[in-house]
């Protein structure tokens, strides 16, 4: 009886073992394998695309795969387009800078002062529950098409991400780790240097990663709405030409930007993790 | 007396908005708050209730919503359907890896500039952005369900016989539909993101297009009055997912499970 219900218990564990054990050459067959159909299907859209777009009204429309990359090189030798993207960048990491001293500062008073926290709850909840993007006109309405309206903007989206990530994980401490430090006779702001800020700081490593495309989200739409500089004005300006290829390049280096953060984050994430409070 | 400290907290609370309606009255009839940066209250209820009389809330609010769930609703079967072929087919998952990645990571919302030259300003672009922004967060739940559904569950309905049909309709679809309503107060806030973003560019309609009509005009008291709406709608939407959620998943946390 025990030898027929063991196999179905440790199923999952045997498959695993399986994969990591890997017989070498199946298992290499099989990526080789893998990477053909993924060119197989990158080639066919872009191919199609190409094919597609030889008829000139389709080129208007959705532009053209060898004309965006032929415009991508231009742009990469141009200063003005490198300007545009660290406009973008310095407004992205200047309101994201913002939101997170604005919600640690409430995170603050909320965490000695817990009838704060109480009192401003149902504001803040129905404030989060407002599509963020929505409060970007209020913004260039009061500052203009300016650097401050941008950032003021990412602020605010970002604060909220920040707060509440922020809040539950200092919620989540582990008790014992206050309470040792208590029974060790710390002070107030040694609880603070050795227990808050160490696990705020992790959460907000992994965080940042997690919140860079957000960022640059809300710095290139705004950018897009008005404005007279920065990738998402990039986009703007093409789409106002009736130039596909110029909308197709710009949304394409948004998107590459937002994925070398995320790659350069991901490994300053793995960087830091090893000391993570959690 | 217990009842009394029960409520001192929400009368304090709407006294503080109370206060605040006041104070932002009193400070632009004084002339103390410039009203062109903070509109005022009165102009704001006024241009709420012209748009409520003339039916321009209803309107707006019924295309924004359209989209919102239209979106909403193929970008979920869609991304059920992508996901269930990550889960459960390794070879799948391997091949879409990096695409699932490079799409995960990109600003969806940015695309919009793209599908509304290719598809026109219409509901079209709108819904498809809208299916575009959750169907890859929709996927990649319902791919680590699928993977983290519990082995022993699945040789045990086997060992009893069960096959493949029953499989996926007892043990697979429950799970599924825990996860689906588990994540949709996020999904729903993604979308509503997505189908804002829409009527911000080149529309003629919907909820967004009257704070960008707003800005345009440079009246702040529009804006206000366009996202106090949105905010009751959000709200509104947040709730009864939210209430929903609570009895769909009641189940679940009874029998201790998941």
């Amino acid at each position: 009886m025990q030898t027929t219900i063991k196999p179905v218990g440790r199923r999952l564990g045997g498959t695993r073992q399986l994969r990591a054990g890997g017989q070498g050459g199946r298992a290499g067959r099989k990526m080789a394998a893998v990477w053909l159909v993924r060119l197989a299907i990158l080639g066919a859209v872009l191919g199609g695309w190409q094919f597609i777009t030889t008829d000139p009204t389709w080129r208007l429309l959705i532009g053209r795969p060898t004309e965006v990359i032929s415009l991508v090189r231009a742009w990469l030798v141009d200063s003005a387009f490198w300007l545009d993207v660290s406009i973008t960048l310095a407004e992205s990491a200047t309101g994201y800078a913002l939101g997170v001293a604005a919600a640690i500062g409430l995170i603050a008073i909320i965490i000695p002062f817990p009838v704060v926290g109480r009192f401003l709850s149902p504001f803040i909840a129905i404030v989060n529950s407002l599509p963020k993007i929505a409060l970007a006109p209020v913004f260039i309405v009061w500052f203009g098409i300016s650097f401050q309206s941008k950032i003021y903007f990412i602020a605010v989206a970002m604060f909220f991400v920040v707060f509440y990530g922020v809040y539950s994980g200092l919620k989540n401490i582990d008790r014992t780790l206050v309470d040792n430090l208590l029974v060790m006779g710390s002070s107030g702001l040694e609880r603070v240097r050795d227990v808050y800020v160490p696990a705020t700081a992790g959460w907000l490593i992994s965080s940042l990663r997690i919140s860079v495309a957000w960022a640059l989200t809300a710095a290139v739409i705004s950018e897009y709405i008005a404005s007279n500089q920065g990738l998402g004005h990039r986009i703007a300006l093409g789409q106002q030409s009736l130039d596909p290829n110029a909308v197709v390049a710009g949304i394409f280096m948004v998107a590459l930007v937002s994925l070398t953060a995320d790659r350069l984050l991901t490994l300053i994430d793995k960087r830091f993790r090893q000391w993570r409070l959690s | 007396m217990a009842t009394l400290v029960k409520l001192r907290m929400p009368l304090l609370q709407v006294a503080a908005v109370l206060a605040l309606l006041g104070l932002w009255q009193w400070g632009t009839a004084g002339g103390v708050l410039d009203t062109f940066i903070v509109g005022t209250p009165g102009e704001t209820f006024g241009q709420l209730k012209n748009w409520i009389v003339d039916g321009t809330l209803l309107r707006s609010s019924l295309s924004t919503l359209q989209v919102l769930l239209l979106g909403w609703g193929i970008g979920t079967v869609l991304g059920v359907a992508i996901g269930a072929m990550i889960g459960l087919n390794e070879f799948f998952r391997l091949v879409t890896d990096p695409f699932i990645t490079f799409f995960n990571g990109m600003p969806r919302l940015v695309l919009y500039p793209f599908l509304a030259v290719w598809l026109g300003f219409g509901i079209q672009a709108k819904i498809l952005l809208v299916v575009l922004v959750i169907v890859v967060v929709v996927a990649t739940i319902v791919a680590t369900g699928f993977r983290d559904v519990d082995n022993n569950l699945i040789d045990n309905s086997k060992l009893m016989g069960a096959r493949r049909f029953d499989i996926a309709r007892d043990v697979y679809a429950p799970s599924l539909a825990s996860w689906l309503i588990g994540s949709s107060r996020v999904t729903l806030g993604y979308a509503f993101q997505a189908a804002i973003t829409a009527e911000f560019i080149g529309s003629s309609k919907g909820l967004g297009f009257l704070v960008v009509f707003g800005e345009s005009r440079l009246n702040v008291n529009e804006i206000w009055a366009a996202l106090a709406a949105v905010i009751a709608i959000a709200w509104a939407l947040d709730g009864l997912v939210g209430l929903w959620e609570r009895r769909a998943l009641r189940w679940s946390r009874l029998s201790g499970a998941r």
